[in-house]
């Protein structure tokens, strides 16, 4: 077990080992995934160790690190003692980039990146290639830090994320995710608060298409006193066999007074018959926080909308562009992400939803 | 030359559960773009389905015949009417997350004319047109109508009339929940718009607004139907006897 589990989930089911977690099951963690497609993952694996992971260029070393928490699924488990080479990153201050590129067969890889104490960085993260694999992520925020983080899941091949911020006292962390799919993509975010006065902005964008299927799990656990989280994530769904699932956990523990928390998820279903799930949950555990609070919502065009736009002469198919871009534009504003905000904009115009001339 | 709309036996349904409901029952209006029409009738007469059908909103089916300057509109889309040269002020503008109301009215003009100003001329192009109505310039990068107020949302509706320069613009209630100045202005916009060659058909409850927008011509509207044409002294009946009063006078 690790020190940081009781800020993260104190009572949850966690173990480092695979068959501590039965097999797996159409409920809980895996109620939306088809069982097929992640029942090949459910046990530990030998890594192709066939990834290249670059800093800004040139090839990150290989080290020791020490996960934050404890799994808590079967996958990941399996994924972790699967684990074949650890980085352990100190990132550096300002702009940078890492890139984790598997073309091979299925990996398990882990990033540790410590962001330190009090400065201010900000760095993108890419996951390419068309290799399948298992990815750990852990970000530290050290104390007053600023840590902006933003990863781009891209390229082919089955992918399960698992990604834990850790925020320390008057830390704000951001985190940023574009997730345009593979075939199969289960990104898992955490964070949490390991001191008084953390901020954490979790901002998400997901785009299913053809028979893709993305799944994200946020999850926030406010165990210490006076922090803010806030949990934005939007997704589109083109093509009638696309799926995507959306669950997000708001854990306001005993100690959490004075928590201040919001999460948010709409989903835009472009395509009638593509399915997506959107599951917001809230845990209070504390009479004494600030606010609390969450949304969501799965739907299509609305005709209203259309037909306003259509009465000023815009044809039916621009009047869709616009309002789909309108339903992102936002929210990759507030992410801040030049690279996130370009990617995306492209993934949409090669899927034929934006206008290339509304850069 | 002026244009003219000519709207013959125009009837128009909406889907219900008991099955299609006939709200218009054979409209028939003849306007040329130098009058100003108003048409005035009790809530549930068909006055906003009206528009909303000329308009060719989805939730109507129609039947009839709609032309302008020659044009049959009858079969056509909302975008292509648009592009005819028919305009829709309505009562509640809708809300469009996302997109800026410069940016919108720009792909608009592109949409109608073909051509959309240059980006670097446009800001100062609808700046101009945004302060004759009194708007503060920041609501040109604010998104369409969300978080408008009534009095916001409508000055933008006059603002996309002025902007858009249609050939005939139906204007839905244009003036309800218009404060005495925001009332002033939006109808010194409607006047701007006629001098400038646009039809204008004004959908009203109050003869408050015919104050600022002298009508040519009055109609009372009536179960789907111009039951009563007249001219201003048509709306001063109205406010003087009530609705009840003179269509019984009418039976």
């Amino acid at each position: 077990m690790r020190a940081d589990d009781g800020l993260f989930e104190p009572e949850g089911r966690a173990s480092f080992n695979p068959a501590d977690f039965g097999g797996l099951e159409k409920k809980e963690e895996w109620k939306y995934a088809h069982l097929e497609e992640v029942c090949g993952f459910a046990e530990a694996f030998e890594p192709s160790n066939s990834s290249r992971v670059l800093l800004n260029g040139s090839d990150a070393p290989e080290g020791e690190a020490e996960k934050l928490l404890t799994p808590r699924d079967r996958v990941e488990a399996a994924g972790f003692s699967s684990v074949g080479r650890a980085f352990p990153i100190r990132m550096p201050e300002g702009k940078s980039e890492i890139k984790v590129v598997n073309e091979g067969p299925r990996d398990a890889v882990f990033l540790s990146l410590d962001f330190g104490e009090g400065g201010k960085s900000d760095a993108l993260l890419s996951f390419e290639g068309a290799g399948e694999g298992v990815y750990f992520l852990d970000v530290k925020a050290g104390e007053g830090s600023e840590a902006s983080l933003t990863v781009l899941c891209r390229g082919g091949g089955k992918k399960f994320v698992y990604d834990s911020t850790r925020i320390a006292r008057d830390a704000k962390a951001k985190r940023n995710l574009v997730c345009l799919g593979g075939e199969f993509v289960r990104y898992s975010s955490g964070a949490y608060f390991a001191g008084p006065g953390g901020e954490a902005e979790m901002n998400g964008v997901y785009f299913s298409s053809g028979k893709n299927y993305i799944e994200c799990r946020v999850r926030v656990a406010h165990a210490v006193p006076g922090c803010k989280s806030r949990v934005s994530y939007r997704g589109a769904l083109l093509g009638a066999e696309a799926r995507s699932a959306w669950v997000g956990e708001s854990i306001i523990g005993k100690g959490g007074q004075g928590s201040d928390s919001y999460e948010l998820n709409k989903n835009f279903v472009l395509t009638p018959g593509a399915k997506s799930f959107s599951e917001p949950q809230l845990e209070i555990k504390n009479g004494d926080i600030l606010s609390a609070g969450h949304s969501s919502s799965v739907g299509y065009f609305d005709p209203d909308q259309l037909f306003y736009l259509r009465s000023r002469g815009i044809g039916e198919e621009e009047a869709k562009k616009m309002i789909i871009s309108g339903f992102f534009d936002e929210l990759l504003l507030q992410m801040g992400s030049e690279e996130a905000e370009r990617e995306f904009k492209d993934f949409c115009r090669k899927a034929g939803v934006r206008d290339g001339a509304q850069a | 030359m002026a244009h003219k709309l000519e709207v013959k036996d125009f009837k128009s349904s909406v889907e219900t559960k008991e099955g299609p409901k006939e709200i218009l029952k054979g409209v028939n209006l003849e306007a040329s773009s130098d009058e100003i029409h108003v048409l005035m009738g009790p809530n549930g007469s068909g006055k906003s389905t009206l528009a909303y059908s000329l308009m060719a909103h989805p939730d109507y089916a129609t039947s009839g015949s709609v032309r302008l300057d020659g044009t049959e509109l009858e079969l056509l889309t909302p975008d292509e009417r648009a592009k005819e040269g028919l305009f829709l002020g309505m009562q509640y503008p809708v809300e469009v997350p996302g997109v800026p109301l410069a940016n919108f009215l720009r792909t608009s003009l592109k949409a109608l004319k073909g051509e959309a100003p240059s980006i670097r001329n446009w800001p100062g192009i609808l700046k101009g047109y945004m302060e004759r109505l009194k708007m503060d310039p920041q609501f040109a990068f604010r998104n369409v109508n969300e978080g408008f107020s009534g009095g916001e949302k409508k000055r933008a509706e006059i603002l996309q009339l002025e902007v858009l320069k249609p050939k005939f613009a139906i204007l839905d209630e244009i003036d309800s929940g218009l404060d005495v100045d925001a009332l002033r202005i939006v109808s010194e916009g409607i006047c701007r718009s006629h001098e400038e060659g646009c039809g204008i058909i004004l959908i009203t409850h109050y003869a408050r607004i015919l104050k600022y927008v002298p009508p040519d011509f009055v109609h009372l509207f009536y179960k789907g139907k111009i039951a009563l044409s007249g001219g201003k002294d048509l709306a001063d009946r109205i406010e003087e006897e009530g609705y009840d009063k003179l269509i019984g006078s009418l039976a």
